[in-house]
């Protein structure tokens, strides 16, 4: 089984940055995290093995960290990729 | 988490620390303990060998972390999983870097034989500009005006910290550009491409790397030394290598060496050569305040420090012309999100097409609000921009285009 990567936008409250980047850091699916600048405030990598624990971690965890306002999911369906 | 631009300085910065620290070691070794280059170097390479053999083995003990079982080597290289033995194009390439570093090696002894050697060593920092080219080349991989400047600039302040007085040697200069730049290009290179390349699946780490390198350099150096190694020498190594003081020594000396290639290897797997080569000068700039520490503690060692001004005065403004170098590069990168909207009717191969463009790190075609999410890695803004309006839009099919740029980011390795 292959695993499903996908980025999640997430617009935070102003002032709770540094705590929600402190939360995304606990999780285990988080492969990178980057604070931008634009329509949303981070984006979150995410590797799972299925897309049951893509909602786990969105709904049960990330949606419950205080200070995030609204998320957006884009599963990934093909990618291409520099090495390193 | 550490921020991956973050790590790839850290990587090319200490491997420049630790090269300080074996330069200044081996001259040392070369004048107090093994006064004859080629008894040093062949001591130097075998024990050397032996060394890193062990250190290998003490990094390959299994230990847990993060819950699962790794080798304590995961802390200098998570791709490494023991000792093991490479194969196929990986092989070659190890051979390939082996043996240019060999011929280097021997080259150097030999030229310094019959020339006056003090020009060799600035001509040595060219090979930086050597790598820019192969970087030009490299399609994906452009370098920016900026970095052009900033390499360019740690090259020739390099050139002027090493530069001593002596005669200009018509042969050394080209047996150095020529001969030593070109092995030395050609080793990045090698470890370069086996960063890329992967046997079955798995990625080449770089401890492996180092010590499969070192073993095919040592190999073929031993067979070229053969010719010079006459009885006085072969009796000189034989009391030597048995000698504890002189283990030690190498032992510590290699070992700095091979924080110092394991460091040098990694940055190269995250970033460009000639920035990768142009970080680690810095280990030419270390070198000043450690000759100062030699000739404290060594002083019937190292030669008493020229204080002649007109040099000084070189070494500095060399000095400078590193730094600000080193610190225009590290500060210049920007990394930013491009998020594409496509029409229902657009051309089936987009995702090549936008990966085809210069910067592009990664596409991905993904189902929600956008259809493709693009990371973008450059050097400035500008060119951004100049990245989205012209390539992106020439793209059949686009219909929106929003750019995220990024402030900071983190990455899990």
């Amino acid at each position: 089984m292959g695993k499903i990567d996908a980025y999640i936008f997430i617009e935070v409250e102003i002032g709770k940055s540094e705590h929600v980047l402190n939360e995304l850091r606990k999780l285990g699916i988080v492969k990178s995290v980057a604070f931008v600048t634009g329509i949303f405030d981070v984006i979150v990598r995410v590797s799972v093995n299925n897309l049951e624990e893509l909602y786990e971690a969105t709904v049960n965890y990330i949606h419950k960290i205080d200070g995030v306002k609204r998320t957006r999911t884009h599963i990934i369906e093909k990618e291409l990729k520099q090495e390193g | 988490m550490i921020s991956k631009k973050f790590e790839f300085y850290f990587l090319a910065l200490f491997s420049g620390v630790f090269t300080s620290f074996y330069v200044l070691m081996d001259a040392y070794g070369l004048k107090a303990l093994v006064p004859d280059p080629y008894v040093y170097s062949f001591l130097c390479e075998w024990i050397g060998l032996i060394t890193c053999l062990l250190y290998l083995l003490v990094l390959s003990i299994p230990t847990t972390i993060k819950g699962k079982k790794r080798p304590i080597g995961y802390y200098l290289d998570p791709y490494f999983q023991g000792l093991k033995i490479p194969r196929g194009k990986s092989l070659q390439y190890i051979l390939g870097a082996g043996l240019v570093a060999s011929v280097s090696t021997i080259t150097y002894f030999i030229a310094v034989s019959f020339s006056d050697p003090s020009m060799m060593l600035p001509l040595m920092n060219f090979s930086t500009i050597y790598l820019l080219i192969i970087d030009f080349i490299r399609e994906k991989d452009v370098p920016s005006a900026i970095e052009i400047e900033s390499v360019l600039s740690v090259t020739l302040g390099a050139f002027l910290v090493t530069l001593s007085k002596g005669k200009i040697d018509p042969y050394t200069i080209i047996i150095t550009l020529v001969i030593m730049n070109g092995c030395s290009t050609a080793y990045t290179a090698f470890m370069k491409k086996l960063q890329e390349i992967s046997e079955n699946g798995k990625k080449n780490d770089s401890l492996n790397l180092r010590f499969w390198s070192l073993f095919f350099l040592t190999l073929s150096l031993s067979i070229m030394l053969i010719p010079f190694l006459d009885k006085a020498r072969i009796e000189m190594i034989q009391k030597l290598f048995f000698s504890p003081m002189i283990f030690i020594f190498f032992t510590v000396n290699m070992g700095f060496a091979f924080l110092s290639y394991v460091m040098y290897i990694r940055a190269l797997g995250k970033g460009k050569m000639s920035i990768v080569n142009a970080v680690v000068s810095i280990n030419i700039v270390l070198g000043i305040p450690l000759t100062f520490l030699g000739v404290k503690l060594a002083p019937n060692v190292f030669e008493s420090i020229s204080y002649d001004a007109f040099l000084w005065t070189i070494k500095i403004v060399g000095t400078i012309f590193v730094i600000v170098g080193i610190l225009a590069l590290s500060l210049s990168e920007v990394k930013a999100y491009i998020l594409l909207r496509t029409s229902s009717k657009h051309a089936a191969n987009i995702l090549e097409k936008i990966y085809k463009i210069r910067g592009v790190e990664s596409v991905a075609a993904v189902a929600g609000d956008y259809d493709y999410i693009v990371k973008l890695r450059i050097r400035t803004l500008g060119k951004t921009y100049n990245i989205i309006v012209w390539e992106i839009e020439k793209i059949e099919g686009i219909i929106q285009i929003m750019s995220l740029p990024i402030i900071k980011e983190w990455e899990i390795p």
